[in-house]
């Protein structure tokens, strides 16, 4: 082949130009006619396209890791051409954000104009919580527990928690109006908000008239006058803040820390002040904190966004690659070292006694005659869903985005809840939320779902393929020591059947703490 | 066969397979879809497959027949290969599959490893963040013939260096 290869690149360019869809059908016509006189064409042709396939299914990795990202395209702007500075040459996942943020921000641009938008496109945030709510006519869903697309929510009165699924959680004091234009980017045209946003969400941007808030890590209130005017409160953290021009320009860019204030006046005008550290050590609108279990899987402490890291449900043992193959139980439960606010982890098995804590508590209730699991549990870092084609077959067609931890049948993993405690100054975590479904594999799945505390079943569910999404809301009690996820294989078999838990949290109650709390790296000196 | 084992070599070859249909599609995702409706349906019919040869002849001609079934669907005037080409591309890949799908991928990191820094980033633009050559040449200011010339100078020298290394395997063997 290597003879031939020296004289032929006139076939290979052909090839290539054929490979992505660019080549005259003169070209293609020639191109054909080499393949069919020139068997070592065939042999070529093939050969490179299992080489493209290797590299970009199996070898994707390899190059990312030791190759510097490309550049990523511009932040968008509220106004006008969202991605008009984007380069097209911007790594695939940042592009895909910025076309969904440049049709979200039309969306609420029309909105703005019209008032007569509809909910577009995938959700980009959920409504997990209101109190007290009336709302006026809104362009999403007002119902808790509703995925909400591109739009206005309109809230007359009480209170509103919107999770983002980037992470970032938005909590709307009635009278508000608050738009939802991506997965990192709201509006609020009037009404006061506070955000909590975590590391990987860093970035998260609220827009308004006159300004936007750029969050650079941590938690802010903003309010903004019917009149125009607004105000900014850092609670914690640093924000960038920007002035805008009536074509959404930057006009002036500022770094407001924990206790700054800026006020910004109807009629543009600027001022910044410092508040005394008691002044705002509560904000007055309760914000979350919660802990990301996929963080916390890959060796966090539940406040960062690390990820692309599993564990092995027959060992305990860290998994640094993501492997698909089958592992084999000897039916113990197993500690996972290095991972403080993890207790450990096991195969489920029909056995009838499977040991589902350190502290021995044990649970009857799995149908998982198989005894066996199949690759790690992991923690999937943004973008890598479809990677790679192993990888794809986990997560493939899962509906939503935001952090994701897949468990394949059958296995499980235990919280230790009282290291979570500890951790953080003694807040006590209050309950766990996620949103479980079933990923699209290769054959029909079917997968139990559990979430058991203290080896008791708070949640189960068996899940089909193709089934809806399935919330999980299980209250975490004062005393509660151990939370546990398991997938088990309903007695079939365990092919395919991986289950995926979206933004799986551990909330804590703020209120119960009794001292200083770590909530973000930012308070740990990891300044940006 | 026996379904895991079924799976499991498909799984194991798999890169042989979607390289095969994608040089039909030239689509990635529509080759994800049509190699996970063959693994269905080698699944459904795994009764009647005898062996791993068996199984792969078998998907390429079901996974064929889906990928121009997938072109014709997309396009008024599709550039379809036609059968008689497709039957020779496809006896190509019968002596492909001798060698160890694990064996090629583990050549091509060796080989990758030893391009220069330039061809490195040209392959991760390419094919990890799925750029086409136009918009290569954009990012790099380059003309896009040029592109097409790197690229191409790239994939000669991967295949030459696979080559070698999957012979002086095969002799070390």
């Amino acid at each position: 082949m290597t003879e031939h290869l020296e004289q032929n690149e006139p076939f290979e360019s052909l090839a290539l130009r054929y490979l992505e869809d660019g080549v005259s059908p003169q070209q293609f016509a020639a191109l054909a006619a080499m393949l069919r006189d020139d068997p070592r064409n065939r042999d070529v042709f093939n050969t490179l396209c299992l080489h493209a396939r290797v590299i970009a299914d199996q070898l994707a990795p390899t190059l990312r890791d030791e190759l510097p990202a490309a550049p990523i395209a511009p932040r968008s702007r509220w106004r006008g051409m969202v991605v008009r500075h984007a380069k097209p040459f911007a790594i695939a996942a940042t592009f895909v954000l910025l076309i969904g943020a440049a049709v979200s921000a039309l969306v609420i641009s029309a909105a703005q104009r019209s008032a007569a938008t509809r909910p577009l496109g995938p959700a980009i945030a959920s409504l997990v919580d209101a109190t007290d709510a009336v709302w006026e006519p809104s362009d999403v869903p007002t119902s808790v527990g509703s995925q909400l697309g591109s739009g206005f929510l309109r809230l007359r009165s009480g209170s509103a928690v919107v999770a983002f699924v980037s992470g970032a959680e938005v909590t709307l004091q009635g009278p508000a109006e608050f738009g939802l234009n991506s997965a990192k980017r709201g509006f609020l045209k009037h009404g006061r908000i506070a955000a909590y946003v975590p590391a990987a969400a860093r970035g998260f941007t609220i827009a308004a008239p006159g300004c936007a808030v750029i969050d650079l890590g941590t938690r802010f209130e903003m309010s903004v006058g019917r009149g125009g005017q607004s105000q900014v409160r850092v609670t914690q953290g640093a924000v960038r803040f920007e002035t805008t021009d009536a074509a959404g320009k930057t006009v002036t860019t500022s770094q407001l820390l924990a206790h700054n204030v800026a006020n910004l006046d109807a009629a543009g005008r600027l001022s910044t002040a410092e508040e005394p550290e008691s002044a705002v050590a509560e904000p007055n609108i309760s914000t979350p904190v919660s802990l990301d279990l996929v963080d916390i899987v890959a060796g966090g402490d539940g406040l960062g966004d690390r990820a692309d890291i599993g564990l092995d449900p027959a060992t305990g043992g860290v998994v640094p690659r993501f492997f698909s193959r089958e592992i084999h139980s000897d039916g113990e439960y197993h500690r996972v070292n290095d991972r403080p606010l993890i207790d450990g982890v096991f195969v489920p098995n029909s056995s009838g006694r499977v040991q589902v804590t350190s502290a021995g508590q044990r649970f009857a209730g799995f149908t998982a005659p198989s005894n066996n699991g199949w690759g790690p549990i992991w923690a999937w870092g943004p973008g890598r869903a479809g990677a790679n084609l192993d990888e794809s077959a986990w997560v493939r067609k899962v509906s939503l985005g935001g952090r994701l931890l897949s468990m394949h049948a059958n296995a499980g993993l235990t919280l230790d809840l009282d290291a979570a405690r500890k951790a953080q100054g003694g807040a006590s975590p209050r309950r766990f939320t996620a949103v479980v479904q079933v990923a699209a594999g290769f054959s029909p799945a079917r997968v139990q779902a559990w979430a058991l505390v203290d080896g008791e079943p708070k949640f189960s569910v068996t899940l089909k393929s193709g089934d809806a999404a399935r919330a999980i809301d299980v209250p975490l009690a004062a005393g509660s020591h151990y939370l546990t996820l398991a997938t088990a294989d309903a007695g079939d078999n365990y092919l395919f059947d991986v289950v995926v838990f979206q933004n799986p949290v551990i909330e804590l109650d703020r209120a119960s703490r009794s001292g200083p709390v770590s909530t973000s790296p930012l308070e740990k000196g990891i300044v940006p | 066969m026996d379904q895991q084992a079924l799976v499991r070599a498909i799984l194991r070859d798999r890169a042989k397979l979607t390289a095969y249909l994608w040089g039909i599609v030239r689509d990635v995702h529509a080759t994800d879809d049509v190699f996970q409706e063959v693994c269905v349906r080698a699944i459904a019919k795994r009764e009647s497959i005898k062996d791993e040869g068996h199984l792969f002849a078998w998907a390429r001609r079901v996974g064929r027949d889906l990928a121009v079934d997938h072109v014709r669907r997309r396009s008024a005037s599709p550039l379809l290969f036609d059968d008689k080409l497709l039957d020779m591309l496809e006896s190509d890949w019968d002596e492909k599959d001798k060698i160890g799908a694990a064996e090629t991928t583990e050549a091509l990191r060796r080989c990758i490893g030893l391009l220069p820094a330039a061809g490195r980033e040209l392959l991760k633009m390419r094919y990890v963040e799925g750029l086409k050559s136009g918009q290569i040449a954009e990012q790099l200011n380059r003309r896009i013939d040029t592109v097409y010339k790197t690229l191409t100078r790239t994939h000669r020298a991967l295949m030459e260096c696979v080559t070698r290394r999957l012979s002086a395997q095969e002799r070390g063997a």
